[in-house]
């Protein structure tokens, strides 16, 4: 139920075990390597950090070559897949098997390689080839072959010119100097107009001058023969020659090669598995004979792996408390509906070694928060079975679980309020039946008293922010800060609880006859906090003027408790927004009437689309909101967080699960 | 003017439509406009990279919240007309105005953020969510405006 005790670990042992040792801390993955060393003096010099970085430089290498190759199989993998994508699991002895292969499996790599290399090259040429035919293309007019630039008497030039000319006009301009011409306009592609020049002879310079003016410029190609279309024709042979080639040569080599995919994988998982041992074995220190390992590992599971390591070998396996200020990776060990929520906080900030996991106090009020802002039982119940049946029929990584889970509750506490309120799926009987039923609300409709419920949210609110303050207290008293617990939570309650009293007969909904003399009683508060925090809350200043003016400007916060309290009007907002929403989809179903075919298909589309679309954007928000709720209105008081994640030595792969025949050293 | 024609014309229910008219006509303007700046950018990230489809449509969707709180206040006052007195006309025209305006600045802003929080996963997979939080920080003024419009329609 909070954050896992760590203990510090010194481990000497023997460099030929060096390679077992560190495989088997990864089976256990319960030790988080650590590189910072005090050396002790005497020592210094004599332990040397152990240089493997060509090793993993190797090992990257051959992952990457790996990844390309899966990313290029996998489009041909015809293997069933779940529908949430979960790790294969393999025996430790087919994975041993993979691992004595991985020289001949490497060898089938590099060919799948070097076949996509020059599949890739027979891609590029055919592109190129396709480029050439966009070239010609707005040449297909010409009928005359490319070789042919000139007749006895005339020449012949092709050529382009800018749009922006106008053809007729340079036409003009061409034939009133030079009468022995003839000029064609073969097209225009908004850009360049693709002209066919014909002159006498013995004008083509004075031609060629008057069409300078226009920046015409003229376009040979000296490598072709024959008209364009004939040009055209023979490319797209040569295009479906290369394509032919590629398909036999370099695609089928990808096909044939689909097979070795779930080998590869483990391959690839095995090689995973050794650059976390290098990267590991990289922050060690050693001498030639020994080398020490130091780290963290959580003190209820550390005598056994203790005694798990040093009855099978010669080594030294010391554990120590850390020290007072000393920062531990952290670990949360949590049950049940608080361990659903850590992902909400781990989004936030894990919290600091040395305070309490907030987890606990903060998954009730996360769960009934996003119910409140989701308020319809029918969705609740769709949530909550949905996401009950995903857990109970696929295997699932451990995220996955822990979100379904988390949905799983946050639809339960759905249905909870969306009973109270009377809403299931809007309001569905009473749409269908005409108005003659409708499912009572069990405590009131809020679309009818909006206010009502708008004055429980803020109360809720204030329920949430008065338990965030006393997290607050709590965390003081575990540090022994007995007087600043008095100080910074019971007077900002007595300053609030004033507040709260002094305006709750503002707040619309409040019978004021009920609550005659709290009013009265908030204004005495008010004032006996406000004093008692002016004299303590500048208390860490020196000079008395600036501990009176620190005292004083605390009081600013009153105005943020205000504006957190209000904050809160979401639940309302949001929970309203979902039951009207899906209210008003039900009434624009139903107008064409339930007691026709046709009505009852136009009801029935309306309903399924018109509730999906509600519940998937009223249930994000839910969550966000409630998300921000906790992050902002509750971490806000008490929370310090910055904890760095405990990340353990383990086996991190991505597409299989190694049989481990280890027991969980953590929880049993 | 015809003092005849203007009475006639101006009378509760006609407010009152007015009301709805306006609460939806803005805030659904604010809205289409915040999705079209928050589309933009996030067909830009698709071009790159076609996976990251249905993150960056999550965070498009955001904006469009306000135009269906304008639908929902139109619809409520909708509920209500048929003989109302001038006073209820012009409380429930009254009632669409937050919605209505607040939702049409907000949506556009919110549209601004979703762009921005588009960038957060263009370069950041998997960080989606902290974008859809920075969104969502504008939509509290919506709701508080969807709030007020509500209440205000429950006094008639």
């Amino acid at each position: 139920m909070s954050v896992v005790e760590m203990s510090k670990l010194t481990f000497i042992g023997l460099q030929e075990d060096k390679l077992a040792i560190t495989e088997e801390l990864m089976k256990i993955g319960l030790i988080e390597v650590d590189e910072s060393y005090e050396i002790p003096g005497e020592m210094e010099g004599l332990l040397k950090s152990i240089n493997n970085t060509e090793e993993i430089i190797e090992i990257d290498r051959n992952l990457e070559k790996l990844e390309t190759v899966l990313s290029k199989l996998s489009a041909y993998d015809k293997r069933k897949k779940s529908l949430f994508s979960s790790r294969r699991t393999v025996t430790a002895k087919e994975y041993e098997d993979i691992r004595n292969r991985s020289s001949s499996l490497m060898r089938v790599v590099d060919f799948i390689l070097e076949a996509e290399k020059s599949n890739s090259q027979y891609s590029s040429e055919i592109n190129r080839l396709r480029n050439s035919i966009n070239n010609l293309l707005p040449w297909r007019e010409l009928g005359i072959p490319w070789e042919v630039d000139r007749t006895k008497h005339t020449c012949i030039i092709k050529g382009v010119m800018p749009s922006e000319n106008d053809f007729d006009e340079v036409r003009r301009i061409l034939y009133a100097s030079v009468k022995e011409s003839c000029i064609e306009l073969l097209h225009d592609d908004g850009e360049q107009k693709y002209m066919l020049l014909i002159i006498h002879a013995d004008f083509e310079s004075k031609a060629l001058e008057i069409m300078k003016k226009f920046n015409f410029s003229r376009v040979t190609y000296k490598e072709l023969t024959g008209t364009t279309a004939d040009n055209i024709n023979r490319i797209n042979v040569k295009i479906k020659e290369l394509e032919l080639k590629q398909q036999q040569e370099a695609r089928k080599v990808i096909v044939d090669h689909v097979r070795y995919i779930s080998e590869l994988e483990m391959l690839y998982d095995s090689f995973r598995i050794i650059k976390e041992r290098e990267e590991a074995i990289k922050k060690l220190r050693g001498t030639s004979r020994i080398f020490i390992l130091r780290g963290w590992l959580p003190s209820k599971a550390a005598e056994k792996v203790k005694t798990a390591m040093t009855s099978t070998y010669t080594c030294i396996f010391e554990l120590e408390k850390p020290g007072e200020d000393e920062q531990f990776p952290v670990l949360l060990d949590n049950k049940g509906l608080a361990e659903s929520v850590e992902m909400v906080t781990e989004m936030y900030s894990l919290p600091d070694p040395r305070e309490i996991d907030p987890n606990a106090v903060m998954a009730p009020f996360f769960v009934l928060f996003f119910g409140l802002m989701l308020s319809d039982a029918g969705y609740g119940l769709i949530l909550a079975l949905s996401s009950g049946f995903i857990l109970w029929k696929f295997r699932l990584e451990k995220s996955q679980k822990k979100f379904l889970k988390l949905m799983f509750y946050c639809g339960l506490a759905t249905v909870f309020w969306g009973s109270l309120f009377g809403s299931w799926f809007g309001n569905l009987v009473y749409t269908v039946s005409y108005g003659k039923y409708s499912i009572n609300p069990l405590w009131f409709d809020p679309v009818a008293e909006p206010e009502k419920l708008l004055t429980w949210s803020l109360a809720f609110g204030v329920v949430h922010i008065y338990v965030g303050i006393a997290v607050k207290a709590a965390n003081l008293i575990r540090q022994k800060k007995y007087v600043d617990a008095v100080f910074d939570a019971l007077f900002w309650y007595i300053l609030f609880t004033g507040a709260i009293f002094s305006v709750l007969s503002y707040v619309p909904g409040i019978n004021t006859e009920n609550i005659e003399g709290l009013g009265e009683i908030g204004k005495y508060l008010l004032i006996v906090g406000a004093v008692l925090l002016i004299l303590t809350q500048g208390r860490s200043k020196k000079n008395p003027v600036s501990k009176f003016f620190s005292g004083i400007g605390s009081l600013y916060d009153l105005v943020s408790f205000m504006s957190d309290v209000l904050s809160y009007s979401r639940l309302l907002a949001l929970g309203l927004a979902t039951s009207v929403i899906g209210s008003i989809i039900n009434q624009m179903g139903a107008m064409m009437g339930l007691n026709n075919l046709f009505g009852i298909f136009v009801f029935a589309l309306v309903f399924v689309f018109g509730h999906v679309f509600n519940f998937l954007i009223n249930a994000l928000g839910a969550y966000v909101h409630s998300s921000r709720l906790q992050y902002i209105e509750f971490f806000g008081k008490f929370y310090k967080g910055g904890g760095k994640a405990f990340t353990p030595l383990k086996i991190n792969t991505k597409y299989t699960i190694i049989e481990n025949d280890k027991e969980d050293y953590l929880n049993e | 003017m015809n003092n005849g024609i203007l009475s006639a014309i101006i009378t509760g229910d006609a407010l009152a439509f007015l009301g709805a008219a306006l609460g939806f006509l803005l805030a659904g303007c604010g809205s289409s406009k915040g999705v079209r700046i928050a589309g933009e950018a996030a067909s830009g990230v698709v071009t790159e990279d076609p996976n990251k489809f249905v993150e960056v449509m999550i965070l498009e969707a955001l904006p469009s919240t306000q135009g269906i709180y304008g639908f929902v206040a139109a619809f409520m006052i909708l509920g209500k007309i048929g003989g109302l007195s001038l006073e209820q006309g012009f409380i429930l025209f009254l009632a669409g105005l937050p919605i209505g305006i607040v939702g049409l600045f907000s949506a556009i802003y919110q549209g601004r953020v979703a762009a921005a929080s588009i960038g957060i996963v263009a370069k950041h997979s998997g960080e989606m969510v902290k974008g859809v939080i920075l969104t969502l920080m504008v939509e509290v003024f919506a709701i508080f405006a969807i709030l007020i419009s509500i209440l205000i329609i429950g006094r008639v």
